[in-house]
């Protein structure tokens, strides 16, 4: 693989944030739940690759570059701040209730509201590999890269993330989908 | 047939893969046919479509508010020990001059990127510019505040004269170029080296980071930047500006002249058989020439045979050996 330096200049820079920023912002907030702390996490991020930019040799491609150094700051982030993120809060709560996360699926309003729960309750890896793939369209070997796991382990997530997906909201699939999707339209 | 847990993972695999795009064809093949197997493998397959469908919840960021707060600034304006006398003199700035300062401290970009590198773009002030592709060029919406470019990748300039902002000038990471009315080419595509060649006219080429590293180029004159140093020499080939003319000149010239630049181009790789053939020599003018015809053109007029094995085209024969 190619070293390269990653920004030649002022105008690549000014590419990678008017590409990425939005998305690195929402990967974020998927880990954080607060959008003022995911915007200035990112928005330090970029600061630094700028004012560093001429000692970061690149091995892979900048788009995984920058999503894995937004993945690091971000649970850095949790680490040192001992945040708790709304789905660790949402956890705690279930767990007071008796642990009726499944009920509570079935009894969501609509789909998209049981499938963010859903969702919340994969394991966190398996979530941040099954959100990249399918919200920001980042190709497997990306997320590998920018995750620094194997491409095999992408496949097996995904497949994983799938199967439970399916299982929680199963009766929503069969019966809730074809009218959500009326409705929507 | 029951299936083993292995087996159902696998298949949520394919699916998974099939949705991100990430299914080779033969995995395809396999998938389809389970789906025909039997009307639960094809409804699983249905639900999980669906289930990829639903919408992740809107977020949404401000962009161009986010931009303004990590763009490159200018230098820092003070130093660390009268942080407190900058901040303070910043904000009278602000309260005396908000708007004006609001203007001057976030102009309009305007951006332009390579296309087609034979179609000019215009500039503002009427001057004309030829992008190579892929090439970037920004600077202030209508030059407002004066004819400064930034430029990385490779452009051809045609600089209009003008007596009201008589300067032009354009920046690369590690160059300043600044004209009076001329036609020059800007080169960053080597990250080694920056050059400068001039059509017409006079240009001057300096250092970003030590402005007494400069020099003047004329007409028929080349600069290239290369670890801090500037070396100007004479441009020897009359086709440096092939890529944007789309004409290829040769004059009596050797193979041994004409290969880099066809190479440089088409953008491939062209090798001889036997280093004697480097010397043949030919001649021939092109307009918008393609590879193949190029190549068969020079074999007819040379006597050799060309072939292409691995993306390198391989130049063979008895060649011109007998030919002065």
């Amino acid at each position: 693989m190619q070293t390269q330096v990653i920004f030649e200049d002022e105008a690549s820079y000014r590419q990678a944030f008017k590409l990425h920023y939005a998305a690195l912002c929402r990967m974020v907030y998927r880990i954080l739940r607060d959008k003022d702390v995911c915007e200035d996490i990112v928005q330090d991020l970029f600061v630094r690759v700028w004012e560093k930019r001429n000692s970061i040799y690149l091995q892979g491609s900048v788009k995984s570059y920058l999503y894995r150094s937004a993945m690091n700051a971000a649970l850095n982030h949790v680490q040192s701040k001992k945040v708790k993120t709304r789905a660790a809060i949402d956890d705690v709560s279930f767990e007071l209730q008796g642990g009726h996360l499944p009920d509570e699926i079935s009894q969501a309003d609509d789909l998209q509201t049981a499938f963010q729960k859903a969702l919340q309750e994969l394991p966190e890896g398996c979530r941040e590999i099954f959100m990249l793939s399918r919200y920001e369209q980042l190709s497997y070997k990306e997320i590998a890269e920018t995750l620094e796991i194997s491409p095999k382990t992408v496949e097996n997530q995904m497949g994983k993330a799938l199967r439970v997906l399916r299982e929680k909201l199963g009766s929503f699939l069969q019966t809730a989908i074809g009218l959500l999707f009326l409705l929507k339209l | 047939m029951n299936r083993t847990p292995d087996d159902i993972n696998r298949w949520y695999e394919l699916i998974a893969k099939d949705l991100a795009g990430e299914l080779s064809s033969a995995e395809k093949l396999e998938l389809n046919q389970w789906r025909q197997e039997k009307p639960e493998h094809e409804s699983m397959n249905a639900s999980l479509h669906d289930l990829w469908k639903v919408p992740e919840e809107a977020v949404t960021f401000d962009e161009d508010a986010a931009w303004m707060k990590v763009r490159p600034k200018e230098r820092p304006m003070f130093g660390i020990g009268m942080r407190w006398i900058g901040m303070a003199a910043g904000l009278l700035l602000l309260l005396g001059l908000g708007w004006w300062l609001k203007q001057w401290q976030l102009p309009e970009m305007q951006r332009m990127e390579g296309v087609a590198a034979h179609i000019p773009l215009w500039l503002p002030d009427s001057s004309q510019v030829w992008l190579d592709k892929g090439a970037v060029l920004e600077f202030e919406k209508n030059f407002a505040h004066g004819r400064h470019l930034r430029l990385s990748g490779k452009a051809y300039f045609e600089v209009k004269k003008n007596t009201t902002q008589p300067e032009f000038s354009v920046k690369t990471q590690d160059i300043q170029v600044q004209v009076l009315g001329t036609g020059f080419t800007v080169n960053t595509l080597d990250s080694a080296c920056t050059s400068v060649e001039v059509a017409h006219g006079k240009v001057r080429v300096q250092s970003e980071e030590k402005k007494e590293v400069s020099v003047i180029l004329e007409k028929g004159e080349k600069a290239e930047f290369r670890a801090g140093q500037l070396k100007k020499s004479k441009i020897e080939s009359a086709n440096f500006r092939a890529w944007q003319t789309q004409s290829l000149l040769f004059e009596d010239q050797d193979l041994a002249h004409i290969l880099p630049e066809l190479e440089s181009y088409f953008q491939v790789n062209i090798e001889v058989e036997r280093p004697e053939l480097l010397s043949c020599r030919f001649t021939a003018h092109f307009e918008k020439p393609a590879l193949a015809e190029t190549l068969q053109i020079l074999c007819i007029s040379t006597g050799l045979q060309f072939t292409e094995s691995n993306g390198t085209f391989i130049l063979s024969g008895k060649g011109c050996s007998s030919n002065p």
